[in-house]
């Protein structure tokens, strides 16, 4: 030994500990099980609860999602493509009054003459984004369907092969 | 800030405003308070990400932010109320055992929105309410939205009113149960923006510096909300925008602002978490004089006599949770808050003791928190267990630091054999460690659900699709043959694969909520120790 094995706690004369050949166990030998969680009404109603607001928050403004990632080649069809809210949107209407100056967004425009409206929810924002999303359809002249860039094509899963296939 | 809090806060809050958020969140909780421009720089994401991400933290109370008085505003993450998410269930749980379904919405709704106007509230959850009622579409049968409903129990609201389309919930029930909400302190207002009188020459500055008075916590604004909750005419998720853009124009909500515009509230947490204790140890003391409780007479027709002896049992019980302080009228009797903490904690610390390492180790560790000190020989004598076996059962729940040992040396040079070495528990210590342990394991709960989710995404995706083709089917009166096919398209076996998925959410759920409780008890605890009383 390059070292004094007594440091370690090995005396003199005794025999080294065996070579460990793999790694510990991934965990420790559990000894005495977990006691039953406790059920009843109670538990139940809270546990729905929890996930309810799971589900609930993913679908509130307030769940900042990254914005769509920036396509390799500028198309035509992504002016009237539906777009997914953008990084420098915001989709609720926070009171800019409590806020510092310096986070306030510029909201983009997607119709000239849009006037903001201060709604307090954040639920009505989402239905306004709806009725400028149709009104923005009104607009054109093509239907959406019509713009088909080719970039979905062989992502769809092919799960249900009861289709026929023409 | 330890890392299995942080880990923690990263990890609650990801799961509810999404990852941009998280990161911005954790670098704050990380580095302590900061200026955009630093958020920015060492995060590396978009300004605007960060901006939209800090609007989220503030308007939730997660983030504060500071005028400093060079001019900079500086932003500071609140780890411990971001904890607090977990608690969310239980605080809504909390308020339909008070107030019933209206109350619970109420506080859901603060919750999910972090500050609202009591218009905004009320209107909000009348619509809510109105939406599970009875009554409903008079064209066709809609299968219930789904999830929302939550099993609710028989809604009895006070006033129905029968509009054309079944019955809908009145504005001022909901205002009356958000009052009796602020008078309970259960939801306080949030400070404001201050009056100041416009100066033309001074520009105004870079953040408002917010105010609130204590008087004025509680006050609800005189506002005469008339109204009844709106159904939504179609269930369908895809509504007719226009349809609905239309309906609002005609309410007049769009045009001006609410009369209690500015007037924002929110969740008193620490209401909350005084009624939970209260109820931990009621039910505490309930539980020890459960024979006294139980033959108490219907009714507070107690004599004076008896409840002079109820009090004195009380105050006497080892427990000490009542004392009795002097003798005039009769003694001033006062609940121990601080002592029925620590009993609290300390009958968790025993319970788990119990749990984790048997009845035997439990009885040594009961031993040692009555008998403060003990050498290794008197635990063996009084616990009436052999030696060899207490001392790896002492041995092992100090490797855990349960107990601890104290030294107290005979001679100066402190050798070994002239020493003696006193087994004790250090209750706040002991919390301390387990609290840790708590939030490592909500943290990783966390971790192995979303492990199990993320796994069996594909079949969950399938799974939600399928529902929705059946959903939509069923509101246009398909067949049942039809029905059937699309059922089929899950296989038996995905069908296991996806009851074993949501057993094993489920459990972990609330394993996760359980955890909270232990946390709640051992956090009252330590925090009472460490407020001077």
């Amino acid at each position: 030994m390059t070292f004094n094995v007594e440091a370690v706690g090995i005396g003199k004369g005794d025999a080294l500990p065996p070579p460990t050949l793999q790694p510990s166990p991934l965990f420790p030998p559990l000894e005495h099980r977990a006691a039953p969680l406790p059920g009843g009404e109670e538990g139940e109603y809270m546990l729905a609860l929890k996930q309810e607001l799971r589900g609930a928050m993913k679908n509130l403004p307030y769940f900042v999602k990254p914005g769509a990632p920036r396509r390799d080649i500028e198309r035509y069809s992504d002016k009237y493509q539906l777009s997914s809210p953008v990084d420098s949107a915001i989709d609720w209407n926070p009171d800019w009054r409590r806020l510092p100056r310096e986070l306030k967004i510029r909201v983009r425009r997607l119709r000239k003459g849009r006037t903001t409206i201060l709604i307090p929810k954040c639920k009505q924002r989402v239905a306004l984004d709806k009725e400028e999303t149709i009104k923005k359809l009104e607009e054109t002249d093509y239907i959406m369907s019509y713009f088909d860039n080719g970039e979905d094509f062989g992502a769809d899963s092919d799960d249900n092969m009861d289709e026929a296939v023409y | 800030m330890t890392q299995a809090e942080i880990k923690l806060c990263s990890l609650l809050l990801q799961e509810h405003f999404g990852e941009i958020v998280e990161k911005i969140g954790t670098y704050l909780i990380r580095t302590g308070t900061q200026p955009l421009r630093m958020i920015v720089n060492d995060t590396g994401l978009l300004l605007d990400q960060v901006k939209k991400a800090l609007c989220v933290l503030i308007q939730h109370n997660l983030v504060t932010y500071q005028l400093q008085k060079r001019g900079f505003v500086e932003y500071e993450a609140q780890c411990k109320r971001i904890l607090r998410i977990l608690r969310y269930p239980r605080y809504i749980y909390t308020a339909k055992t008070l107030y019933n379904d209206t109350g619970e919405l109420i506080v859901e709704e603060l919750l999910l929105n972090g500050k609202m106007t009591m218009s905004a509230v009320v209107r909000k959850v009348a619509d809510r309410l109105t939406e599970t009622m009875e009554g409903g579409n008079l064209l066709k049968k809609i299968p219930k939205p789904k999830g929302r409903t939550r099993g609710r129990q028989s809604l009895t609201p006070p006033s129905l009113s029968s509009g054309l389309d079944g019955k809908t919930m009145d504005y001022a029930d909901v205002s009356n149960t958000f009052v009796r909400l602020a008078d309970t302190h259960f939801v306080q207002r949030c400070p404001l923006v201050p009056e100041i009188p416009e100066s033309p020459d001074a520009p105004p500055p870079p953040a408002p510096t917010l105010v609130i008075n204590e008087k004025d916590m509680y006050v609800v604004p005189r506002l005469n909300l008339v109204g009844k909750g709106k159904r939504r005419r179609s269930c369908d998720e895809e509504d007719n925008g226009e349809h609905k853009a239309k309906k609002q124009k005609q309410d007049g909500e769009s045009s001006e602002p609410p009369p209690d515009d500015g007037i924002y509230w929110q969740v008193n947490i620490d209401r909350f978490h005084q009624h939970f204790r209260d109820q931990g140890i009621v039910s505490a003391v309930a539980n020890r004089m459960d024979q006294i409780f139980r033959s108490l007479p219907a009714g507070y027709n107690i004599v004076k006599q008896v409840l002079d002896q109820y009090l004195t049992l009380l105050a006497d019980d080892p427990l000490e949770f009542v004392g009795k302080s002097g003798d005039s009228g009769g003694g001033m009797y006062t609940v121990n808050l601080h002592k029925a903490l620590a009993s609290l904690a300390t009958a968790t610390l025993e319970s788990i003791v119990e749990e984790r390492f048997g009845s035997r180790c439990a009885r040594i560790f009961r031993l040692l928190l009555r008998k403060k000190h003990l050498e290794q020989k008197q635990v063996e004598d009084f616990a009436m267990i052999p030696a060899k076996e207490a001392k790896d059962m002492l041995y092992k729940m100090l490797s855990e630091n349960f107990v601890s040992l104290q030294e107290i040396p005979k001679t100066p040079d402190h050798a070994p054999s002239r020493t003696f070495y006193l087994y004790t528990v250090n209750v706040p210590s002991s919390a301390r460690m387990l609290l840790h342990r708590c939030y490592k394991s909500v943290a990783n709960l966390m971790e192995r659900r979303q492990y199990e989710t993320k796994e069996n995404k594909r079949l969950l995706e399938k799974s939600q699709r399928v529902e929705a083709i059946l959903a939509s089917m069923q509101a246009t009166g398909a067949e049942d043959t039809q029905l059937q096919e699309i059922e089929e398209m899950i296989t038996a076996p995905e069908r296991q694969q996806l009851e074993t998925l949501k057993r094993n959410v489920n459990k972990i759920d609330a394993s996760e909520n359980q955890v909270d409780e232990t946390i709640f008890v051992l956090e009252s605890f330590i925090e009472s120790t460490v407020r001077r009383p």
